[in-house]
């Protein structure tokens, strides 16, 4: 079964998505990994105003079968998470491109969007 | 079945103190104080919770929940990697003797002749076992073994100035507790890749060996119930490249009395009494896992320890270069009581059949079942082995998952499943030497039973069990809803 | 041969359908030099003359069911209803394996889920974890809990009054990690909370955690409130150590805003047994639990509807997280914790409280006959230093304790604890403790053998 990757996001290798929103970028895990992960129970995420560097691990996101560290994408200072994860973390498995979103940074550095991989390479990463 | 607490009746009375107070003492509540005196506060969360039953209601509601409960004493329990033995009667008896169960652990040593006796001759007992020079008892369970055992060679390396080994390698397939343990330790851990025969992979070996590397974590026989036999090699190359050896004493049940672990090269193993033994695993504990080590790292050793001078025991803190301590008292004394028992029971003649009946047994199921199931490793089975469902069983849609659960309904403990997760749809099944022909022959017959199930009835099998008294657990809604204890206001 | 049932008959058929010839070609693929010959260990005997030898080797202990115990400092002597170890006598329980198959393991998910229950509600807290090893390492999990809930290292501040061992096995514990913690000398017997306060404050950004003794090694209870606020403006957790047994008679350390309450359960309903196995236990608020380490039981329920237990949070466990998990802990003690589970539910609420007041009321009676005798000259005891306590205290004496002590135990009397022992400034001083077991008349002989020096 291929995961769904969509055209105008940007990903990690550790299977994270990001989306520009103005001057904020909002990130979330992709459809991959919140598959790979099975129900997920529990959503850790970091503080607003917290300050997330460019992939070290931000939070952790937990099913029943494993735990796993989220990373941050880009470096940056932490605007605002997901108020809804922490009541229905189910809502990464339903909708993880949109609803399930987790953060939204004020990015520190322009050069990293430049790292981040197109939806062609994160593609091929998965579903090869 | 209802809990305890709902059974509750306010303010049932118990027969166990006088409820006058003794001639000439003041009220408790007078010598404490008011304000140190317990209130109830708002939050029903936090007030006192205990139920409040008759003697005989709570020895009903604990022997009801029994009967959903089972242990090797129940059924034949083949958990492999778990060593489910018979746990001699003897050993529990001795244990419970007021003079063992009732010592202070601050005693002085004239008081404690004993227990001191005890385990200071385990102590030599299981050097002799695993071919080691000294043991400590302090270590609570494997894992707390596995952890003293690394501090010790941290301590040795930082000892001779060689503060540059931050590695610690451990194969693939290894127990979760290994890099659980060396990370622990403040150690970054390097996995080291298997062969497809289950074996280390040499050559993924050397290149991860060098002067950066504090130790290699090894189980012999391995995680996959295979004897390593280039260990001799294996541990040149650790040792030439100032490595050491660690030996997780998992399945040492498989060579008891038959090969020792410090004749391989090993120089620190920790054991797991409540495996090899014989000491009830308790229904998750408690364990005891003492550590043995070659001279080198002897002077590391946790305190306290056990001293003999001429016939008398003492009770010993002084060994100056120790990593320290590791657990309040002098780790589990009790279960090393029944270990000791044990040992006694075997002894020179008797541990060597130990090991020998062990590999027996699964070398006799292992003959009678891999033309049934996958037996995707071709190795001689050491004291337990792995299979897989076949080709066929897994187009059905039959999964271990499913075999494990439908056994449950022959009467049977499911094997360990899904471990190591090396091998895909593992099952991993350890008879142990406790158990006879007669039982093995009908696990035997089961099995092959749910085999035919799964190509003609995979439904019976998918859906399975169904007889347990509780069916397929939701684990989800259990991690997600969280609710770990009873609330009076439910 | 020992528990091995093979017949001759059965071990040759076995062998042929194994395709091995004798029980040593099982092992022909293992390297000659890794094999040992006939170890040098004694022979094996039958359980006759097994029993007999284990007699003898018991004979050789003075236990505290011959001489009166009043010897505490982390192991108790309390009366534990002989229905404790009928219970834990049943095989499905204690030779069952942790409960990994809740479909046939209902029986020890329950009873943990019911001793959380207890443990959680005795501390004064919303949660507990299904025990851990032993007090000590509960207190090294407690720090490093307070280590990944604060994502801090240092700043792990610890009062000089907790037992000496727990101290040093935290020292062993974070110490792995390369963290080393600051210790506050206590103000006698008493826990020097300001000052503990005060290094909390100073710690600044990197504060931890405050650990505390409650009751401390000395006895001492103390009100833990005030400190709680303190902690908690520096930004820190605070943890409170101590046996669980006085809490159902005084303010357990949850009621007084402590984060993390942890220590050794032994006190119920476990015996003594030289040390170990106890029952470590672990309590906290509800906003801690996903940083707790070890086992947790949750409730839940079956494909049909029914309620059930099993294992949960395992995501964190060593099982399946590996070097990046929670802790390495893979077993609990629920042997322990079901014997602490029978006991606290066979006593209730009021016969643990009941038995604390005698306790405390005995202790009470010793105590204040002790501090008579100091007034006497010609006795043993120089003083009995005045702070509040539960049922151990301390008692200076004129002599070195330990020459007090040896008196005591030629009269039976297992007097107390040389504090000389840990510290060699407190070589005159002994704790003392009293349960609700020793008898009027075992305080009685303890007064008459310290009347003279």
């Amino acid at each position: 079964m291929s995961s769904s990757v969509p055209a105008e996001l940007k990903y990690t290798k550790e299977h994270e998505w990001v989306k520009r929103e103005g001057a904020l970028a909002v990130v979330g895990i992709t459809d991959h990994a919140q598959h790979a992960l099975g129900d997920i129970v529990f959503v850790e995420l970091p503080k607003v105003g917290a300050t997330v560097t460019c992939m070290k691990p931000f939070g952790t996101v937990e099913s029943v079968k494993a735990a796993s560290d989220l990373f941050s994408p880009l470096t940056g200072k932490v605007v605002e998470v997901n108020p809804a994860l922490s009541k229905a973390p189910e809502t990464v498995n339903q909708d993880c491109y949109g609803a399930g979103w987790m953060l939204k940074i004020q990015p520190s550095n322009e050069a990293e969007f430049n790292q981040l991989l197109d939806d062609k390479a994160y593609g091929a990463l998965v579903n090869k | 079945m209802e809990l305890i607490f709902e059974k509750s009746r306010k303010g049932a009375a118990d027969p166990y103190f006088p409820k006058e107070d003794p001639a000439g003492t003041r009220k408790a509540a007078d010598v404490l104080g008011k304000g140190a005196l317990r209130t109830e506060p708002e939050d029903v969360n936090k007030r006192l919770a205990l139920p409040e039953l008759s003697e005989l209601e709570v020895v009903r509601h604990v022997l009801g929940l029994c009967r959903r409960q089972v242990g090797i004493d129940s059924t034949f329990y083949p958990l492999g990697s778990c060593t489910m033995k018979y746990n001699p009667k003897i050993n529990e008896a001795v244990s419970r003797m007021p003079q063992f169960a009732g010592m202070h652990p601050l005693q002085p040593d004239n008081t404690a002749q004993g227990t001191l006796q005890v385990l200071y001759e385990l102590e030599a007992g299981l050097c002799h076992v695993t071919g080691m020079d000294a043991v400590t008892l302090n270590p609570m369970a494997g894992a707390h073994g596995e952890w003293t055992g690394i501090l010790l060679i941290k301590a040795y390396h930082d000892s001779r100035g060689d503060g540059k080994r931050r590695k610690i390698l451990v194969p693939t397939a290894a127990h979760g507790t290994n890099p659980a343990s060396a990370a622990m330790c403040g150690y970054e851990v390097v996995a080291i890749p298997g062969t497809d025969d289950g074996l280390v992979d040499l050559k993924g070996l050397e290149a991860a060996l060098g002067d950066d590397v504090a130790a290699l974590m090894l189980t012999n026989p391995n995680t996959l119930g295979l004897f390593e036999s280039d260990i001799l090699k294996i541990q040149k190359m650790v040792h030439d490249a100032g490595g050491q050896l660690y030996y997780d004493g998992a399945n040492l049940n498989a060579i008891l009395g038959v090969a020792r672990p410090g004749d391989m090269g090993f120089d620190v193993v920790h054991m797991n009494l409540h495996k090899t033994f014989s000491t009830p695993h308790g229904g998750g504990g408690p364990g005891a896992g003492p550590v043995g080590v070659k001279k080198h790292l002897a002077e590391f050793l946790p305190v306290p320890f056990v001293k003999k001078t001429g016939d008398t025991y003492a009770m010993s803190s002084d060994r100056p270069k120790s990593i320290g301590r590791v657990g309040a008292f002098y780790g589990n004394s009790n279960v090393y009581v029944r270990a000791y028992t044990y040992f006694r029971t075997y002894g020179k003649e008797g541990l060597p059949e130990v090991g020998k009946h062990a590999v027996l047994n699964a070398a006799y199921v292992l003959a009678k079942l891999q033309d049934t199931y996958t037996r995707p490793l071709k190795h001689p089975c050491m004291h337990e082995f792995i299979l897989q469902p076949t080709k066929e069983m897994l187009a059905k849609g039959v999964r271990t998952l499913h075999i494990a659960k439908r056994l449950i309904d022959y009467g049977y403990h499911p094997p360990t499943i899904y471990f190591p997760l090396v091998v895909s749809e593992a099952m991993m099944i350890e008879p142990t030497e406790t158990e006879s022909k007669a039982t093995l022959d009908k696990f035997v017959e089961a099995m092959k039973k749910i085999a035919k199930e799964a190509l003609e009835t995979p439904e019976l099998v998918i859906n399975a069990p169904h007889s347990a008294p509780v069916g397929k657990v939701d684990e989800t809604k259990a991690a997600k809803d969280l609710d770990l204890r009873f609330c009076a206001c439910e | 041969m020992g528990y091995i049932p093979h017949t001759e008959q059965e071990r040759t058929e076995m062998l042929a359908a194994a395709g091995a010839k004798s029980l040593d070609d099982l092992f022909a693929h293992l390297p000659k030099e890794t094999k040992c010959g006939p170890l040098p260990v004694p022979h094996g005997l039958g359980e006759m003359e097994l029993s007999a030898e284990m007699r003898k080797l018991a004979a050789k202990n003075r236990s505290a069911v011959e001489l009166a115990c009043f010897l505490g400092a982390g192991a108790y002597d309390h009366f534990i209803p002989p229905v404790v170890g009928e219970l834990i006598s049943r095989g499905e329980l204690y030779t069952a394996y942790t409960p990994y198959q809740p479909e046939i393991s209902q029986g020890v998910l329950q009873l943990i889920y019911e001793y959380q229950t207890m443990i959680a509600s005795l501390a004064g807290c919303d949660v507990a974890n299904a025990s851990l090893y032993d007090g000590g390492t509960a207190m090294v999990e407690a720090v490093q809990m307070a280590m990944r809930h604060t994502g801090r290292m240092k700043g792990v501040i610890l009062d000089g009054a907790l037992h000496p061992y727990y101290l040093d096995t935290v020292r062993t514990g974070i110490g792995a990690l390369g963290v080393e913690p600051s210790v506050v000398a206590p103000k006698g017997c008493v826990s020097d909370l300001a000052a503990l306060a005060a290094k909390a404050k100073a710690a600044g950004e990197e504060l931890t955690c405050v650990a505390v003794g409650y009751p401390n090694f000395f006895g001492s209870i103390e009100d833990l409130g005030k400190l709680a606020e303190d902690v908690h403006a520096a930004g820190g957790l605070l943890v409170a150590v101590g046996t669980p047994w006085p809490f159902g008679l005084i303010k357990p350390p949850g009621h007084m805003g402590v984060d993390i309450v942890c220590g050794e359960g032994q006190a119920l309903g476990v015996p003594m047994q030289y040390g170990g196995p106890y029952v470590g236990y672990i309590a906290s608020d509800k906003a801690l639990v996903r940083r707790m380490p070890g086992r947790l039981v949750g409730k839940t329920v079956d494909v049909q509807g029914r309620t059930c237990y099993t294992l949960t949070l395992q995501a964190r466990e060593q099982h399946i997280r590996r070097e990046k998990a929670t802790s390495n802990i893979c077993t609990n003690t629920a042997l322990c914790a079901m014997m602490a589970h029978f006991y606290m539910s066979c006593l209730g609420q009021n016969g643990l409280k009941r038995a604390g007041e005698l306790a405390v009321s005995k202790a009470d009676l010793l105590r204040g006959k002790l501090k008579a005798l100091s007034q006497t000259s010609g006795s043993a005891i120089k003083s009995v230093p005045e702070y509040a306590v539960f049922h151990e205290f301390v008692v200076e004496t004129k002599k070195p304790a330990a020459e007090v002590l040896e008196k005591l135990l030629a009269k039976g009397i297992l007097g107390g604890l040389d504090l000389g022992r840990f510290d060699a400034a407190r070589k005159n001083q002994m704790l003392v403790c009293v349960t609700e077991k020793r008898s009027l008349e075992e305080i009685d002989a303890y007064v008459a053998a310290v009347a003279t020096a």
